[in-house]
């Protein structure tokens, strides 16, 4: 099962410390993916950005800025 | 002197009001892309008709949810979205811009500015597909929507929630009834939304200027696409004016809606269909064409007085080829829509303009909302103008005809000149309550031939500059009696001594 398991592709910022690695896997695990690969992007500015499959979540300073200025 | 604070206060208070989509999104990527359509993998979750955002600043609308992708439209960007992108949905469906400040305004039909006129801020919006009010939230039509043109207010009366199609072939006049209506709801309160769809933008150009020189701007809005825009842009256009409309609706007001033209919007939507490769059928529309249009008119109704008594009045307008009526699309609306006005080239090339067709037009539900005087003198009209008509066809032979004959010919040539009107000049209710009596009586025998266009011109002055006390004294929603009626027919019967002199208004028959 863990060998078919995606791999969940994580965008950050800056280079992550151990208790966001913790919570990652913990938050990807709960979603049936055990492998993890990090891309640090600076162009998110900030947050991170999860992808497992075709799933995103999209928790970065950069999309929540967009969601504002379209708003305004 | 401006406050920081207070811009940095109202800038916080905004953002804070600013709703975050949950951050849990789905996504996909392209497969395929060619003629604005893009194939999608991923995307699980996707719904019909979702708006999504492609990298780059893009939108697409899914259409077509298939096995192991997704078919969608894109609204801009076709040449710029790569093989590979990124497509994220966004959980709503289309939207549209509604307010009042889109009155005046040219929009596309996203509902962003085309005028220059700055950009539009409403704060609200209407989905663009919206459920039709349901049968009891409807009531009955009951007031009138007066286009200002004689031949269709006195027999294919308009009412405020009808939909009454104007179809016939080009050039004959279609958009410039659509238009005189616009201009006649002048101090109407009829707030009006002109939709052109895939028109050529120098058209569209020229129905703007006499819109706005008309002073018809203050209570219109065009929403607009043009033959050149995004096929999918044309495809929303309609269903965008009437979220538009609908806004207005349920605040209770009244709506004038058309739709020009709905045979391009079928060719827009055949294009779309047939590149996401549905099954084409009947002239290669897709099945669903029917629907297409039934859902979009459906959404034009009266809304019954518990519901605020709001309305949206549609004259879609469907253009024939060589006068055939039994198209698929002109059939298919000729079935949803209350009536048509049916106008002809041979007519309005012999000088009949506006060109309607007297006896293939119709108006199912607009009698009951007619002004009651109106409806009154106009009852004759048709069943005179259809003798006429067929006597006219025995005139050709050039038989010699009976005194009685002549003169039921004369006064049909005559009455049907009555009927001609030219553009931009609408008549009011009481001018034509005017002219309907006088062309029924024995003074219009009186008016040589070809001379009666000038003659109503004229009396109208007349009546508006000496007789202003006759126009007071009409109620249109009451009776004419005798008497009025005989003040009436004395007044034209002296504007016509006045104009042709008693020698020679009797040689023409």
């Amino acid at each position: 099962m863990i060998k078919d398991s995606p791999v969940a592709k994580i965008v950050v910022s800056e280079k992550p410390d151990d208790d966001i690695l913790r919570m990652v896997a913990e938050f990807v695990k709960a979603r049936g993916c055990y492998k993890t690969e990090y891309i640090i992007d600076p162009d998110i500015l900030g947050g991170i950005i999860i992808r497992i499959g075709d799933k995103v979540y999209d928790g970065s300073v950069r999309s929540r800025l967009e969601t504002v200025r379209r708003a305004l | 002197m401006i406050d920081l604070n207070d811009i940095g206060r109202g800038l916080k208070e905004k953002i804070s009001k600013v709703k975050e989509s949950g951050i849990q999104r789905s996504t996909g990527r392209i497969v395929y892309s060619g003629d604005g359509i893009i194939k999608i993998t991923g995307l699980s979750g996707v719904q019909y008709n979702e708006l999504l955002d492609v990298r780059g600043g893009y939108q697409a609308l899914a259409l077509n949810l298939e096995h192991d992708s997704v078919g969608a439209v894109l609204f801009s960007g076709e040449d710029k979205v790569r093989f590979g992108d990124y497509v994220y949905s966004t959980g709503t469906t289309l939207e549209m811009k509604v307010g009042e400040e889109l009155l005046g305004r040219i929009v596309d039909p996203l509902g962003n500015a085309l005028d220059g006129l700055g950009e539009i801020v409403t704060g609200k919006s209407r989905p663009v597909e919206y459920p039709a009010p349901a049968i009891m939230d409807r009531g009955k039509v009951n007031k009138p929507l007066q286009t200002g043109i004689l031949a269709i207010d006195s027999m294919i009366p308009i009412g405020r929630g009808q939909r009454e199609l104007i179809i016939g072939d080009r050039q004959t006049g279609k958009t410039a009834i659509a238009v005189d209506t616009i201009l006649n709801q002048k101090g109407e309160n009829v707030i009006c939304i002109y939709v052109s769809i895939g028109q050529k933008a120098s058209s569209l150009a020229k129905t703007v200027n006499t819109l706005r020189s008309g002073g018809a701007m203050e209570y219109t809005c065009v929403v607009c696409s043009t033959a050149d825009d995004a096929v999918p842009l044309q495809y929303i256009a309609p269903y965008s004016g009437c979220a538009l409309a609908e806004y207005f609706m349920y605040q209770g007001k009244d709506v004038l809606i058309v739709y020009d033209d709905l045979s391009k919007h079928a060719v827009a939507y055949r294009a779309m269909s047939l590149l996401l490769k549905r099954p084409a059928g009947r002239e290669a529309y897709p099945g669903d064409v029917f629907y297409l249009h039934s859902r979009l008119l459906e959404r034009s109704a009266k809304l019954s007085e518990a519901k605020g008594g709001g309305s949206i009045t549609a004259l879609p307008i469907v253009e024939t080829l060589a006068g055939d009526i039994s198209a698929y699309i002109p059939t298919n609306v000729i079935s949803i829509t209350d009536g048509q006005i049916y106008l002809e080239s041979e007519l309005f090339n012999s000088g009949v303009r506006p060109a309607v067709n007297v006896g293939l037009s119709v108006s199912r539900v607009g009698g009951s909302a007619q002004r009651k005087a109106i409806r009154k003198i106009s009852g004759q009209l048709r069943i005179n103008l259809a003798q006429y008509r067929e006597l006219a066809i025995f005139m050709q032979f050039g038989s010699d005809l009976d005194a009685e004959t002549q003169k039921t010919l004369s006064r049909g040539a005559k009455l049907t000149d009555t009927l001609k009107q030219r553009q931009y000049l609408n008549y009011s209710v009481k001018e034509m309550i005017v002219l309907l009596i006088v062309s029924q009586s024995e003074v219009i025998d009186g008016i040589p031939a070809k001379k009666v266009t000038e003659y109503n011109d004229g009396l109208l002055d007349y009546m508006r500059m000496n007789r202003q006390d006759l126009l007071d004294a009409i109620d249109p929603d009451g009776e004419i009696s005798e008497e009025l009626r005989g003040k009436i027919l004395a007044a034209a019967e002296d504007y016509l001594n006045y104009t042709v002199g008693d020698g020679e208004a009797h040689t023409d028959v």
